[in-house]
């Protein structure tokens, strides 16, 4: 059937060939192929009609295209992976899609399904990413390929990654990139680019040079984003070399304070130079274009608050021009380095205006003599109402802030706690905290722009892309609400219902004055920090702590007895020291209401939750089982004092949750639920992170698990895209891992096709199937 | 299999005094599943209503000192910082969590009142 399907493809391909060649021939357009009627040769991008093996196409690729599948990689020829690699390129990044690449330079996108199959068969056999998903090309910058034809340079050989020319800096690699070789430094950035001459030397490429043709006639040219603001660094250090600082003179009048801040604003897009304005002022302008007679000026800020120069107030065409500093406007010339041969134009003397006329003080009429209160009769007779004393307000000195000045600047700048504020004083501070977190926010995409000015990673989607779309998941109280309210078909079900919606409306009235307060920000900071499994044993014993306090005397046999009998053996470092604390101090005091607060500031501050943490002994001694760290008493796992807290990396966001369905919709991002732990704790780097999730959608996919593991009605979802997938779509976690074949297929799928993955988790000392283990733990599935 | 989490709070709520507990929220005879969803989501509550308490009684500028503070494994500057701005943080803490206890028995009768 398949052989049939190709058959039928071939024919319509060669048929759709044939009438363009012949609708070429004569000039004529065909109406059957609009995009290729209008498609010349010399086209950047041809078609599916026009791709071919006949029209510039390249035989070898297109023999390995029909040649079988291998079973391994490793069965692939060299030059067989090369044709692959050369011929593929995914351009999601930037917006394109999948193109095939051919000899002649043109491409043809895969806009079907249908045109993506080879791609797709091949691409489960090499350990590339698949369509839209290019992790480890993530970081990398983009090698965008010239359309044209070049002339080929056949010695250029691209370099081997362990191949580091002269000249390159200490711990450099060299990143191979579309044939070509960018030098990819040991703190991560990407430095120069580079390529082999027919010499053997290396030639250098900026950025925007256009490259020699490789061997296939492919032209590339190496393309950063350019930057879109900031031209200046701060400190007026240049970072483009073709626009260099300007260096300004101080025109005349201008004070050095003034002058100072002049050349710190001017390299910066956000600020504007200064002018002399009409009252002799100092007012800040912006430039439009720079050195022509179009420049034009308009005010923005006025410093000293001074009157505004009206002939510029209906110049509302201003902007920053790109070069600032030649501007030739009214007041003076700011003379720059590159502008040697200006004359700078002398600034008229700056008109001093005449001093304000100073209102007299006024005169604070002394304060009425608030005669005593009058002390309540003890029998209140009818009588005629007496007046509400008039408060008197302070008298402030001139100059000095008056107390609700004060009162205001105390709450802006934080100082006054928020359960003492006026409803509008929060408001006043929440929308100062949004502000100075804006500047902040601000401030680091500043610094970003700075970092990635001279080069600008191209960011390939990862897998977020397509996680995204299916890992929203809705609140997990409400799911656990939908549970109960499903099974609540007994008298002890609909009790239980009752209690958990009971704290549920709590939960929700904590939110609430969580928002009153204008602290979600911390609150949410702070409890996201109790996750996965340590949540769940943690709040129990929150709980537990308050009832044993609540029924006087038990509690001593929480904190001294019941924590170290659950914890047992695996007892060690802190956590040891914090249990025998508590117990002297139970022995001195003998007063059980004390310990709740240190318990509780315990749990806070980390002790608790490492306590905790190292005391789910079976998962922690079965992961780490393999790399015992040593330690007193500790069985398998025994924290070192710097570390005794258990890197939980399993501890998955709500875990107690995730056996329970996952549904799409508004909520946390699953994928990183799934997956920040293992990333964060340090259990897995980045790119093993994306590798494990992609290995368990690969799974799905492959084993023909997609049912299993979504559910929306009665859809079948087998062969249906990731991206594709309805919202309200359940994803069942629990279903998945619960399944032996998917488990086993998952284990071979990571240490067959990921090798790289397979390495990174056999660093920590787990093997495979134990590690999966350990994550379908975190989904609730024991296996 | 059962794994130590688990283990953990089944022995917690196999204690007499989470027996007893249990019993006033009504939940004696509920399935151990159910015991062990309610003592959880009951000690979130808890832990947040003291969180919330807790900040809103610390000037905003030391909500970032507290928040580093939380999971840093430094008890002592933890209570120290605490106690600079509620005098008597044991109490306090005490006081906060009986408080969303009785705040959520309280619930479950309102809510047994309209079921009922």
């Amino acid at each position: 059937m398949a052989e049939d399907w190709k058959t039928d493809k071939e024919k319509i391909q060669r048929a759709r060939d044939a009438a363009l060649a012949a609708s070429r021939s004569t000039g004529a357009t065909s109406t059957d192929t609009p995009r290729t009627a209008t498609a010349g040769p010399t086209d950047a991008v041809r078609t599916a009609a026009t791709a071919s093996p006949d029209k510039g196409g390249d035989i070898e690729y297109q023999k390995l295209l029909r040649a079988p599948v291998p079973k391994s990689v490793d069965e692939m020829s060299d030059a067989d992976k090369s044709i692959w690699h050369r011929h593929f390129r995914d351009e999601v990044g930037r917006g394109g899609g999948t193109f095939e690449i051919f000899k002649d330079g043109t491409k043809r996108k895969l806009a079907t399904r249908e045109d993506r199959l080879p791609y797709l068969r091949w691409q489960k056999l090499i350990d590339v990413p698949a369509i839209g998903i290019a992790p480890e090309w993530k970081d990398e910058p983009t090698m965008h390929i010239i359309e044209e034809k070049g002339p080929s340079e056949p010695d250029e050989k691209p370099a081997r990654n362990s191949d580091r020319p002269i000249g390159m800096e200490a711990g450099s690699t060299v990143v191979n990139l579309e044939g070509y070789d960018v030098e990819k430094k040991a703190d991560g950035t990407f430095g120069r680019i580079r390529m082999r001459g027919k010499n053997g030397a290396w030639r250098e490429r900026g950025v925007g040079e256009a490259f020699p043709a490789r061997r296939d006639g492919v032209r590339g040219i190496l393309s950063f984003p350019e930057p879109k603001k900031k031209l200046f660094t701060p400190e007026g250090t240049s970072s483009r070399p073709d626009r260099p600082a300007p260096v300004y003179t101080k025109p005349e009048g201008m004070s050095d304070e003034d002058f100072a801040e002049f050349n710190k604003n001017t390299h910066e897009p956000s600020k504007t130079p200064y002018r002399i304005g009409p009252g002799g002022e100092w007012v800040q302008a912006l430039y439009v274009h720079g050195g022509d007679s179009k420049t034009k000026v308009a005010p923005r800020v006025n410093k000293t608050d001074g009157p505004v120069d009206p002939s510029l107030k209906n110049n509302t065409s201003w902007g920053l021009g790109n070069e600032p500093h030649r501007w030739t406007g009214s007041q003076w010339v700011l003379a720059s380095a590159d502008n040697s041969g200006a004359t700078p134009m002398t600034p008229p003397a700056p008109v001093i205006p005449p001093a304000p006329v100073v209102p007299p003080t006024p005169v604070i009429p002394p304060a009425p003599v608030i005669p005593p209160a009058i002390p309540p009769a003890p029998v209140i007779p009818p009588g005629p109402v007496v007046p509400p004393v008039p408060v008197v307000p302070p008298a402030t000195p001139p100059g000095e802030p008056t107390p609700e000045e004060k009162r205001r600047r105390a709450v802006l700048d934080g100082l006054v706690p928020p359960a003492q504020m006026s409803s509008d004083e929060l408001n006043a501070w929440r929308q100062h905290d949004q502000e100075r977190r804006a500047r902040e926010d601000e401030a680091g995409h500043a610094a970003m722009d700075e970092i990635y000015r001279t080069v600008q990673p191209t960011g390939r989607p990862g897998l977020a892309g397509v996680w995204d779309r299916i890992m929203f998941r809705k609140p997990p109280e409400t799911t656990m609400e939908q549970d109960l309210i499903r099974n609540a078909r007994t008298p002890e079900e609909k009790i239980a219902l009752r209690s958990m919606q009971a704290a549920v409306l709590r939960r929700n009235g904590l939110d609430n004055r969580t928002r009153q307060l204008g602290i979600e920000r911390p609150v949410n900071s702070i409890m996201s920090r109790f996750k996965g499994a340590g949540k769940t044993a943690l709040f129990a014993v929150t709980a537990v702590t308050v009832f044993g306090v609540l029924t006087g005397g038990v509690g001593s046999a929480v904190v001294v007895g019941l924590i170290p009998k659950l914890i047992g053996a695996a007892a060690g470092g802190v956590m040891s020291t914090y249990v025998r604390n508590l117990n002297e101090q139970a022995g001195r005091t003998g007063f059980v209401g004390k310990y709740l607060a240190p318990f509780i500031a315990g749990l806070l501050s980390g002790v608790g939750t490492g306590m905790i943490a190292s005391g789910i002994g079976e998962l922690i001694s079965n992961l780490m089982s393999a790399t015992p760290t040593g330690g007193a008493g500790a069985g398998g796992f025994a924290p070192s004092p710097s570390s005794w807290v258990m890197p939980d990396g399993f501890d998955l966001r709500d875990c107690g949750y995730l056996g329970h369905a996952v549904e799409i919709g508004p909520g946390a991002n699953f994928y990183e639920a799934m997956t920040s732990g293992l990333c964060d704790q340090g259990l897995l780097d980045h790119k093993g992170r994306e590798a494990f999730a992609h290995a368990f959608q690969h799974s799905v996919d492959t084993d023909h698990f997609k049912n299993v593991f979504l559910e929306f009605g009665n859809r079948s979802f087998e062969g249906v895209s990731w991206k594709m997938l309805p919202d309200g779509t359940i994803g069942h976690y629990d279903k998945l891992f619960s399944n032996p074949d998917f488990v086993k297929h998952f284990t071979n799928t990571i240490e067959t096709n990921y090798p790289s993955l397979a390495r990174n988790i056999a660093n920590h000392g787990w093997d495979v199937k134990d590690f999966i283990r350990g994550v379908a733990y975190s989904h609730g599935v024991r296996i | 299999m059962k794994t130590n989490d688990h283990a953990l709070i089944e022995d917690i709520l196999n204690e007499e005094f989470m027996q007893k507990a249990l019993a006033e929220c009504g939940l004696q005879n509920s399935k151990l599943a159910d015991q062990e969803a309610f003592a959880i989501q009951l000690g979130e509550n808890i832990m947040r209503r003291i969180v919330i308490e807790i900040l809103a009684e610390l000037p905003p500028i030391e909500h970032p000192v507290f928040e580093s503070l939380v999971g840093s494994g430094k008890a002592l500057e933890m209570n120290a910082l605490i106690a600079k701005y509620i005098p008597n943080s044991a109490e306090f803490i005490h006081r906060h969590a009986i408080d969303e206890y009785e705040a959520t028995k309280t619930e479950i009768h309102k809510l047994e009142q309209g079921v009922a």
